[in-house]
């Protein structure tokens, strides 16, 4: 990134936990004043709802653009040399807009970055593939991408490139003769690299947001690769092509998967714990869930809605003792954990939570004209005035 | 970990603007000494409440003939009855503003109980046919109840559940309106229902807020509302002239309206939905009209221009906001 941006991004950082301090009124008006004396920020931002706007008007804008180009200039082949030509163009606007207009977090410059990523990645693969026609056209699709995602997060900084590099990087790993273990091999290696570039000082906190986005998807792609249903169904085989196919699986790869399917979550959420990393706690948890699920499928303990409902009953019971013990520390708090929301902005995580529910849990519309009887109140596929989708 | 806000912190303390107080607290959290999990724990409840509900789903799709619907009930309710218990121990007497929740999991523990309420009462409707030729009438019912639990115990996850529920005892469902509007047997009656319910919640919500009567459920009513309100012509944009035509007109006008009031409000949610609504009003107007040999080109002209005209205008308006701070 940009000595400029990278400064007004750590300002930025500070400044935002400022205001959160002076939400929670740990610090008074002044001090905030204060800090934000010594931390200027020079950049342009937009909040949320600006941000989301400007983005996809900036996406429309870009990509019809394109279309009034090709069609003004007569433009009907050499879609390859057309998409890199347009990619350049835009990448250049995003440079403009990310160095001299000194624009961050106004949706725009994040528009045109994904957009010149897309068009480039699409443009070399059709020119190296002879426009897609070659066998190896996914494979380079996929090898350019990653390394565009790359360059372009290393360069603006955006958390989503480290995201489409992360993705676009275990897909070419798939494709490799033994993608399953490359998978595994491959998150070995970036677990370490990716904790440690999450929290170095030298990375500014956009890059270190794209490294965390990067750990969560490494972790996940490490489970997928040992879990014994994945294992079963050839999950990592089917990317390549829809195919499944793959290695034999003898009764000892068996085993072992079984066991990593269950340990896997564990020792993930364990490290998360011992160390105080949330960045492992969050997929410990979610990767924990599916291995009860998995248990359940492969192993008949009791009836499905027990299991779901005692699972459902354990995770509140669990949060129920969790609170208690942290809370009932000394000052609300054990080892270093505690349950109370400090000074994080509760505004996001409510309108997320409300979204979830409404999308989760609402119950199904009844039918107009009335169409009596049946016990369907829908509710999404989890509930909700009684569901009837599967699980 | 941070490690900018650690040096600042550091920084600040030498410099005197935070106190030692101040900086041994700021300083732990950003050096990941002190660790919030209140994010993780209402994760946690929150995939407790869904496995529970799909646990419910199951056991009474699963086993109507086996267990016996009197059973059936009767867990549902008893497991009702001790969530809203234990939120009843836990929960702080009613007041007519915010109440600051005492658990981090009330929430999800009013949310399941609420639930469980509203499959019983499906249940047993569908079961011993208690309404009759009225059973649809059982989601009102169940509206009605989750509204009054939202109101006590102050939870606005509840009230909106509350709210979506009655919305689908009109025929509209809130968390796949694509189905509603375009897979329902009567759209035009769907959409005039979204329209009214829309209505009823932006009034809802302005009463509130006028009576300061839980004036912070307002911006769950007036955004569903709204939703509502602006899908419904969206949906009729695909349906021959002249209903698209009108509902073009319609959803700029509506849209536009709704960008000025909240613009003026300063309420940024409405007003992102209110320009994405005139825009796309006024876009489908200009599609429709488009004709001959030229459209193509006007077509892509047209949504170049616009988006540039339209992120002019969010520059103008947002640095009029910010100097009016």
């Amino acid at each position: 990134m940009r000595p400029d941006a990278v400064a007004a991004d750590r300002a930025h950082d500070v400044r935002t936990a400022a205001r959160g301090w002076l939400r929670k009124g740990a610090i008074d008006a002044a001090a905030v004043a204060a800090i934000e004396d010594r931390y200027v920020d020079d950049r342009s931002r937009f909040g949320p709802v600006f941000r989301f706007l400007a983005f996809g008007f900036t996406l429309l804008a870009v990509n019809a653009c394109l279309g009034l180009f090709s069609l003004a200039f007569g433009v009907r082949s050499g879609f390859g040399w057309v998409a890199v030509f347009w990619g350049v163009v835009v990448a250049g606007g995003t440079e403009l807009l990310t160095g001299p207009l000194k624009r961050a977090d106004s949706g725009v410059e994040a528009a045109t970055a994904l957009t010149a990523v897309g068009y480039l990645s699409m443009g070399i693969a059709a020119i190296a593939s002879h426009d897609f026609s070659d066998r190896s056209t996914v494979s380079i699709f996929l090898a350019v991408t990653t390394g565009l995602c790359l360059l372009a997060s290393v360069r603006w900084g955006f958390p989503f490139l480290a995201v489409g590099a992360t993705v676009c990087g275990f897909l070419l790993l798939a494709r490799l003769p033994a993608g399953r273990v490359a998978w595994m091999l491959a998150a070995a290696l970036l677990t370490p690299l990716l904790l440690s570039a999450s929290e170095s000082s030298r990375l500014p906190p956009a890059q270190r947001r794209g490294c965390r986005a990067g750990l969560f998807l490494t972790l996940v792609a490490f489970y997928v690769a040992v879990h014994v249903g994945s294992l079963d169904g050839r999950v990592v085989e089917w990317l390549v092509e829809f195919r499944g196919e793959g290695w034999p699986v003898t009764s000892r790869l068996r085993t072992l998967s079984i066991l990593a399917t269950a340990i896997v979550p564990v020792a993930i959420l364990g490290f998360g714990v011992a160390t105080r990393r949330t960045s492992f706690l969050y997929p410990g948890l979610v990767l924990a869930v599916v291995s009860l699920v998995t248990l359940r499928f492969y192993v008949h303990v009791a009836p499905l809605w027990v299991v779901l409902g005692t699972s459902g009953a354990a995770a509140l019971g669990l949060t129920l003792l969790l609170r208690r013990v942290l809370d009932s520390g000394p000052g609300k708090e054990r080892g270093g954990f505690t349950a109370e929301p400090l000074f994080e902005d509760p505004r996001g995580r409510r309108a997320a939570e409300m979204v979830a529910v409404v999308a989760s849990l609402a119950p199904g519309a009844r039918s107009i004209p009335e169409d009596r009887g049946r016990l369907e109140p829908g509710g999404g596929t989890f509930g909700g005035g009684g569901a009837t989708g599967e699980f | 970990m941070n490690p900018d806000v650690a040096a600042a912190v550091d920084r600040l303390a030498r410099d005197g603007a935070l106190n030692p107080a101040q900086a041994r607290l700021f300083s732990r959290i950003a050096r990941r000494q002190l660790v919030s999990v209140h994010a993780e724990l209402r994760l946690l409840a929150y995939l407790g409440v869904l496995l529970a509900m799909a646990g419910v789903g199951v056991l009474v799709k699963e086993n109507l003939d086996r267990i016996g619907p009197v059973a059936i009930a009767s867990i549902l309710g008893l497991g009702a009855l001790l969530c809203l218990g234990w939120v009843a121990r836990q929960a702080p007497a009613f007041s007519r503003g915010a109440a600051a929740s005492p658990h981090l999991a009330l929430d999800y523990v009013l949310l399941l109980g609420a639930l469980l309420i509203g499959a019983d009462l499906a249940y047993v409707e569908a079961q011993f046919t208690a309404l009759g030729d009225g059973w649809p009438w059982h989601l009102l019912l169940v509206s009605v109840i989750y509204g009054l639990l939202a109101i006590r115990y102050d939870s606005r996850v509840v009230f909106s559940l509350a709210l979506s529920t009655f919305v689908a005892w009109r025929g509209v469902s809130a968390a796949r309106l694509e189905r509603s509007f375009w897979h329902s047997g009567d759209a035009a009656a769907v959409r005039a229902n979204a329209m009214v319910c829309g209505a009823l919640f932006a009034l809802l919500g302005a009463l509130l807020r006028a009576r300061r009567f839980k004036a912070h459920f307002e911006p769950v009513a007036a955004h569903l509302g709204w939703l509502l309100i602006l899908a419904a012509p969206v949906s009729a944009l695909g349906d021959p002239r002249p209903a698209a035509t009108v509902s073009a007109v319609l959803l700029g006008a509506l849209g536009g309206g709704l960008a000025a009031f909240a613009y003026v409000r300063r309420r940024f949610g409405l007003f992102a939905m209110g320009v994405v609504g005139a825009y796309v009003g006024i876009s489908a107007l200009f599609v429709d009209a488009l004709s001959g040999s030229d459209a193509a080109i006007l077509g892509f002209f047209w949504f170049t221009a616009t988006p540039i005209a339209v992120l002019a205008f969010l520059y103008v308006a947002h640095r009029r906001l910010k100097e009016s701070e």
